[in-house]
């Protein structure tokens, strides 16, 4: 990232529009801002940190400016606004913030709701300027907010990592600028999704599947069991017939018993024809039943016949004159009556006229042939209705002779049995029992009939629910491969964090040694930088013991400096420093030492300073890689600074 | 020096293509929301990202 310009609007002590012009040279990095205390360093820096961040201001208040506010008349809409271009990768982008206010009878400036609109504009290499969709989260990664304080630092706090209490800042520092922030945290939410994506797993994965088609299976088998006790009850059926038959058969050579057992077959022949009777009669009801959608449905059609009937009565639907047959009567100027009329009588008037209501064809056979429809349908319904009962109706009847069929033929065979021949009695004994034979074989049968219809019905629902499972099992699969993805993923970022962390560590140690022995003007007396494991700043005299308790002011702010850049040069995040008054507190010994080596440590360096921090020497340093310098005139008559480039 | 994204990026040379690309988009995901101290909505889109690589990785499989 590298800043090209600001543009201020009312901005604290900036009234109207004001513009500031970064350099951003490779060799003539440096911008120098220059200003007596209160004219409106501070105000730049903050008016940087707002725009991109939005950070530092509380309430339009703190920042428009005063001017503004008191040329403005009451109820007037004032308004603030700071834009900063900047460049970064291969792009240049445009951030806008404002905020909106309007002058209260009190002269103060009540800011107007929802406001503070924070606006990023990018421009491609050879691209049309476009919104960022997502300005706060784009900027956070050019140059996350926690990690900007390391560029964009007020010179006053600049020694804060060098003071003995602060090692959790040095850590949190290398933590924010390295990065290592992100892959803790990517670590934690990655171990967090695994672990909810493994309960997720456990709700659904019961073996439901492996249980439903292992009961499939079973059902199956019991399925082919049925058909096969179905089939020997039915061979059983037919052998019991055949002894059945054999018995009748020998009966009727008993010429004592003849007659008897001619009634017996001819019952036998009745109750047959009743069975198959009362089958057909079965048979009609149930697809009577099942095709009797249009008799449940003759209310609804009842409903539509009387709408349509209300709205002909109402002339919606026009009248039953055809259009051809009026056309007819005018072509051929004769009425129904069989009077003849002329073109100037009433009668072809009033012809003329009904031609005009007269039901379009097409409309007309449209309404007569729905009509026609449904009262076929009614009438279709009511057959339905007549049918049905009928078939109820020879049901009982054929149940009743079923019964009174069977009794009488009973009665006869009650007769046989108490025949005087032994030989009789005992056939026919053995037909009864024949008989309970084939009616238990008839029982069973329709048992085992039920028992396979409902070994059907539940294989088709275990078909449906296998179904489903196995939409569960690809669920499960996919969850699966989600839970060892999260969890690889996290393991290796922990892997990795800890050999990168300790790396990083000393790399940045490194670095501080090397810069700070480059800005520190007694070198020899620092012999060493230290940055401990547990994240301590230290600095180590020719004596071999830590020096940092006796560090002064300056010294610090050295090794703060050092520290921040040398973390700058490791992370390669290519920001801006911008410091606010950096050398307030050093000695011209330090001031020299510093300008010599900042310019080099930094893409783009912004400094903001009075005159008497850098004066001589120091600014003798700068000079040939100052790119840009302004001066800040503050004007004690309007209390307003302008912004004037130095040449 | 490469930049401090290409030396992370290298860090997870060599482990398997759909692990890359989910350490990839969250690492992404994370910068996004490296701003808020409480962010809403990161594991929303952590479980996105886990979504897609999941899927592309059963659809891989299957067509090898």
């Amino acid at each position: 990232m590298r800043i090209e310009r600001v543009d201020l609007f009312n901005f604290r002590q900036y009234f109207g529009n004001q513009r500031l012009k970064f350099s951003r040279h490779d060799e003539q990095n440096v911008t120098i801002i220059h200003g007596v205390n209160g004219a409106g360093k501070t105000s730049l820096f903050l008016a940087l940190n707002w725009c991109l961040y939005g950070e530092g201001v509380d309430n339009i208040g703190q920042i428009i400016s005063k001017e503004a506010v008191s040329r403005a008349q009451i109820g007037e809409i004032v308004e603030t606004k700071v834009d900063v271009t900047f460049h970064h990768g291969n792009k240049r982008y445009t951030a806008s913030r404002k905020l909106v206010g309007q002058r209260q009878p009190s002269g103060k400036i009540l800011e107007a709701k929802t406001t503070a609109e924070f606006v990023l504009m990018r421009v491609p290499p050879s691209g049309i300027m476009e919104r960022v969709d997502n300005p706060i989260g784009t900027m956070n990664t050019i140059l996350p907010a926690n990690v900007r304080t390391y560029f964009f630092f007020d010179g006053e706090k600049i020694d804060n990592f060098a003071r003995p209490e602060q090692a959790t800042e040095v850590q949190k520092a290398i933590y924010q600028v390295l990065d290592l922030e992100t892959l803790t945290r990517a670590m934690r939410h990655l171990q967090k999704a695994a672990q909810d994506l493994r309960g997720q797993l456990k709700q659904i994965s019961t073996g439901e599947l492996k249980k439903l088609v292992e009961e499939d299976e079973q059902a199956r088998a019991k399925e082919t069991e049925m058909h096969s006790r179905r089939e020997g009850l039915k061979r059983e059926h037919i052998e019991i017939q055949r002894h059945l038959d054999e018995v009748n058969k020998w009966l009727r050579d008993f010429e004592s018993v003849q007659e008897l057992q001619r009634l017996y077959d001819q019952y036998t022949r009745d109750i047959e024809f009743a069975q198959q009777g009362l089958e057909k009669a079965v048979r009609a009801i149930r697809d009577g039943v099942s095709g009797s959608y249009v008799r449940f449905s003759s209310p609804s059609i009842d409903a539509a016949l009387a709408i349509l009937e209300e709205k002909r009565q109402r002339g919606e639907i026009p009248s039953n004159i055809r259009e051809q047959f009026i056309q007819d009567l005018l072509a051929r100027q004769i009425c129904i009556c069989g009077r003849p009329f002329a073109e100037h009588e009433d009668a072809f008037a009033h012809l003329t006229q009904l031609l005009k209501t007269a039901t379009p064809t097409s409309l007309e056979d449209d309404i007569i042939e729905t009509t026609g429809r449904l009262r076929g349908l009614l009438e279709a319904g009511n057959r339905q209705s007549v049918e049905l009962n009928t078939r109820m109706a020879e049901q009982v009847d054929w149940q009743d002779r079923i019964t009174s069929l069977t009794a009488q033929r009973d009665d006869v065979h009650r007769q046989m049995r108490g025949a005087d021949e032994e030989e009789i009695r005992g056939l026919s004994r053995q037909r009864e029992e024949f008989n309970d034979d084939l009616s238990t074989n008839l029982v069973e049968q329709g048992r085992v009939e039920a028992e396979i219809e409902s070994v059907r019905t539940r294989i088709k629902e275990l078909e449906r629910q296998i179904e489903n499972a196995k939409k569960s099992d690809k669920r499960a699969r996919l969850l699966s491969r989600k839970v060892e993805l999260a969890q690889k993923a996290a393991d290796k970022i922990e892997e990795v964090y800890g050999t990168f962390a300790a790396n990083k560590r000393v790399e940045i140690e490194e670095k501080t040694r090397e810069i700070f022995h480059s800005l520190a003007w007694k070198g020899d007396h620092f012999q060493d930088v230290r940055l401990t494991e547990d994240y301590q700043l230290e600095v180590i005299d020719r004596y071999g013991l830590p020096a940092r308790p006796e560090l002064s002011a300056g010294e610090r702010q050295v090794l703060s400096l050092s520290f921040i850049t040398a973390m700058a040069m490791v992370a390669q995040r290519e920001a801006p420093l911008i410091m606010d008054t950096p050398f307030g507190r050093l000695s011209s010994a330090h001031r020299e030492a510093i300008t010599e080596q900042l310019p080099t440590l930094a893409p783009q360096l912004v400094l903001f300073v009075t005159d008497e921090e850098l004066r001589d020497k120091a600014l003798e340093n700068l000079k040939p890689r100052i790119g840009a310098e302004y001066r800040l005139r503050f004007d004690a008559n309007t209390s307003c600074t302008t912004i004037e480039e130095m040449n | 020096m490469a930049s401090l994204q290409t030396q992370i990026a290298s860090l997870f040379d060599g482990i398997e293509p759909d692990v890359l690309d989910l350490v990839t988009s969250v690492l992404e995901i994370e910068k996004e929301f490296l701003h808020l101290e409480r962010p809403h909505g990161v594991m929303e889109k952590i479980e996105e990202a886990l979504e897609r690589v999941a899927q592309a990785s059963i659809k891989n499989e299957a067509h090898s």
